[in-house]
């Protein structure tokens, strides 16, 4: 049987995947098909890996880790059963660039929510370099992924056949195909927005530093972003801290948050923001722990 | 336009309305809309079908009969007299379900087109038949027209004589690639060098018979031929095969040119200078899709590094790997060092194994044999090199050329060359940002 492909997606777009197609029988394989129809069974991932924790024992680890990228966070679990790449991270020291092969898994702690994460098969120490030359790599990949999907909606009823004959491969026109059934996307912009942010990543006039004036046409959104991301930093603490093993109590978080100024509306925002970007999830009804 | 142009679109329209209009009161028609009103002819059919009852979608852009010359790649509904060259059936997964379809050539006297027949059920096509297709649309692929047959379009046996016995030399833009060659192409056209011209005679059904083979190289690959005939050919010299079949072999394709192929000798420096250059770099599944080739050049990612890699020990008599000193044939022997990379490449459209042998290997983990042999020796570890080989080569990015043979586990190379891609992100990612923002 052939070997599945290593797609190459940004972690926006492989954590906000919620359609998982389960392979049936022994050796069939699953699929996660990504909102632009990336039909993924494996991935090839690199950026930086910025936290890793043995949520196992000494005898019988389990690794955690974190790998960012310019768009987001991947998640990354390593047990016994990957035994070379659980080896591998727990000789790295980060953060550090690293990059990894591994296949999807998924959690579904209830139903109607997927949670995403990498089960690496393999994981090594690259340099910088390799890290920006996958940037550009997935920013290519993601732009073919856009442009089928362009196409798709052009067609208003997209088949596979369809999209091979206006030249689409046929993995890509199927993912396509699955993507639109589910996810019903009719506006591209934000992931094209992805895109043009992933390649300003790589280009040093647009990284704003300490040591860097900032331009005075920065715009407003991202002000206003910035204070979201303070108070989403600001719950994700909370909810760790009201955490107390089984998770911290929503009625808890709601009177905490309204101490410090965050009303319950804007909390509920929050609260789906956190959900939506793999932060946290909902072991039970009502209660909250950060991944 | 005069009632003469019209008639043949008058008719078009009396058939799909079928009886009901007479084909005069149709030219009437037809002459007041496009003379009087100045309608342009597809819209007049399209609203006087409308007026009288019929699908206006049976006739779309581009409608009527053309010929395979004047398929443009844009046609919504086209008819066409043709003679079918070549029929293959294939199966593709659609959605996790199989489906068959038809692919191969059409031809009339002004050239050929690639065809595929979506919907099997309902059409069915015999090699060497002249039939009447209606209602099949096209679209453009790599600035070649494609004849698609959908759930619409029917077909008719029809009792023509059709002149494309010498079609091949006409049909010039159906010229294909070396690269492109592919498992069951037929009356295909395509230019080269050619090289290791060698001739052989062979005892085929009892008699002897003359054949002349060599290797046909353009800038996209390299490919065998076998000219199953006597034939004058020059080494070094430029020529355009048309007519010739493909049989691949363990998925390297090969070029036959059988009673019906011819070559043509271009003058010296037609396709300009094809010594010393490699093949361009083809995508993974497009070598996947082709089975393989003799000159292949491919870019991607090592994802991972086999079992089997790194020290190896031969035998001296056969050179087959030796399990615990033990050849499978020679029995106990005493063998030789040998090093050796098996990885799997990964360019993001699909996978392939690369065999990297002894001297890429010591190029590409920058170590002699010698040192690996002392490493392995040092660390009393008999994976060292292996372990080296994980740690210097997974996720490197890496051009490689060689041969590609295809077996049930896909397709894999013997590489000849190998060197590391150095991608300037900065530069491509500058001018894809602009690419992208000048859409905006």
């Amino acid at each position: 049987m052939a070997r599945e492909v290593a797609w190459r997606v940004f972690a926006a777009e492989f954590n906000s995947s919620s359609y998982e197609i389960k392979g049936e029988g022994e050796k069939a394989p699953s699929y996660l098909i990504s909102p632009l129809g990336a039909k993924i069974n494996r991935v090839f991932v690199v950026g930086v890996l910025t936290d890793k924790e043995n949520v196992g024992n000494g005898n019988e680890p389990v690794w955690r880790a974190r790998i960012t990228d310019p768009t987001g966070t991947f998640y990354l679990t390593a047990g016994q059963y990957q035994p070379e790449a659980a080896m591998a991270l727990a000789k790295m020291e980060p953060p550090c660039f690293v990059a990894v092969v591994g296949k999807f898994r998924t959690y579904s702690p209830e139903e109607g929510k997927l949670y995403v994460s990498i089960r690496p098969e393999r994981i090594g120490r690259v340099e910088a370099g390799a890290r920006d030359g996958w940037v550009l790599e997935t920013c290519k990949a993601t732009l073919d992924r856009i442009s089928a999907m362009e196409e798709a909606l052009k067609l208003g009823e997209p088949t596979v056949e369809k999209l091979m004959q206006i030249g689409f491969s046929q993995p890509l026109a199927e993912g396509t195909v699955l993507s639109m059934q589910h996810y019903h996307i009719d506006d591209l912009s934000r992931y094209k927005g992805m895109v043009t942010d992933a390649l300003k990543f790589l280009l040093p006039e647009y990284q704003t530093g300490p040591e860097m004036p900032v331009e005075a046409s920065v715009p407003e959104e991202v002000e206003v972003e910035e204070e979201d991301v303070d108070k989403e930093a600001l719950v994700l603490s909370l909810i760790e801290s009201l955490d107390s093993g089984k998770g911290a109590a929503w009625d808890e978080v709601v009177q905490r948050a309204k101490a410090q100024g965050i009303e319950r509306e804007e909390l509920d925002s929050i609260a789906n923001s956190l959900l939506d970007k793999g932060f946290v999830y909902e072991p039970v009804l009502g209660r909250m722990r950060k991944i | 336009m005069d009632r003469e142009e019209l008639a043949p679109h008058a008719e078009e329209l009396a058939r799909v309305l079928g009886e009901k209009v007479t084909k005069d009161r149709l030219l009437d028609e037809l002459e007041r809309y496009v003379n009087l009103y100045r309608v342009s002819l597809e819209w007049a059919k399209r609203d006087i079908l409308k007026k009288m009852g019929g699908d206006p979608g049976s006739i779309g852009n581009g409608s009527g009969r053309k010929s395979v010359a004047e398929l443009t790649g844009a046609e919504q509904s086209v008819d066409l007299l043709v003679k079918v060259l070549t029929v293959n059936p294939k199966t593709i997964e659609v959605g996790g379900a199989r489906k068959n379809i038809l692919y191969g050539y059409v031809a009339d006297e002004s050239g050929r087109v690639p065809y595929t027949v979506w919907e099997t059920e309902s059409v069915q096509l015999k090699e060497g038949e002249t039939v009447v297709i209606r209602n099949a649309y096209t679209k453009e692929y790599k600035g070649a027209p494609q004849l698609n047959l959908g759930n619409r379009a029917s077909v008719e046996r029809s009792d023509e004589v059709l002149d494309v016995a010498d079609m091949p030399a006409g049909g010039g833009h159906c010229e294909v690639k070396v690269a492109e060659l592919a498992e069951g192409m037929n009356y295909v056209v395509v230019s080269g060098k050619v090289s290791k011209i060698e001739r052989k005679e062979i005892v085929a059904a009892g008699e002897r018979k003359n054949i002349v083979t060599g290797v046909l190289t353009d800038e996209t690959g390299s490919a065998e031929f076998t000219i199953w005939k006597e034939a004058e050919l020059q080494e070094g010299a430029e020529v355009r095969i048309v007519g010739a079949y493909v049989k691949s072999w363990r998925g390297i394709p090969k070029l036959n040119l059988g009673d019906k192929a011819e070559v043509q000798v271009l003058a010296a420096g037609t396709l300009g200078d094809l010594a010393g250059i490699a093949p361009k770099a083809r995508t993974l599944l497009d070598v996947e899709l082709s089975g393989g080739g003799m000159d292949v050049v491919v870019r991607g990612t090592i994802v991972d590094v086999r079992e089997g890699s790194g020290l190896v020990m031969r035998c001296p008599e056969c050179r087959r790997v030796l399990q615990k000193g033990t050849c499978r044939v020679h029995g106990k022997v005493k063998g030789v060092d040998d090093l050796r990379i098996k990885a799997i490449l990964d360019d993001g459209t699909s996978t392939m194994n690369v065999v990297f042998g002894k001297e890429l290997t010591e190029a590409l983990l920058n170590m002699s044999i010698d040192e690996a042999v002392r490493l392995t020796t040092e660390e009393r570890n008999p994976d060292a090199v292996k372990e080296l080989a994980e740690e210097r080569l997974f996720a490197r990015t890496l051009e490689v050329r060689g041969m590609v043979r295809s077996d049930d586990f896909g397709p894999m190379m013997i590489a000849r060359e190998a060197r590391a891609v150095e991608v300037d992100a900065r530069e491509e990612g500058a001018k894809l940002l602009t690419e992208l923002e000048g859409f905006e």
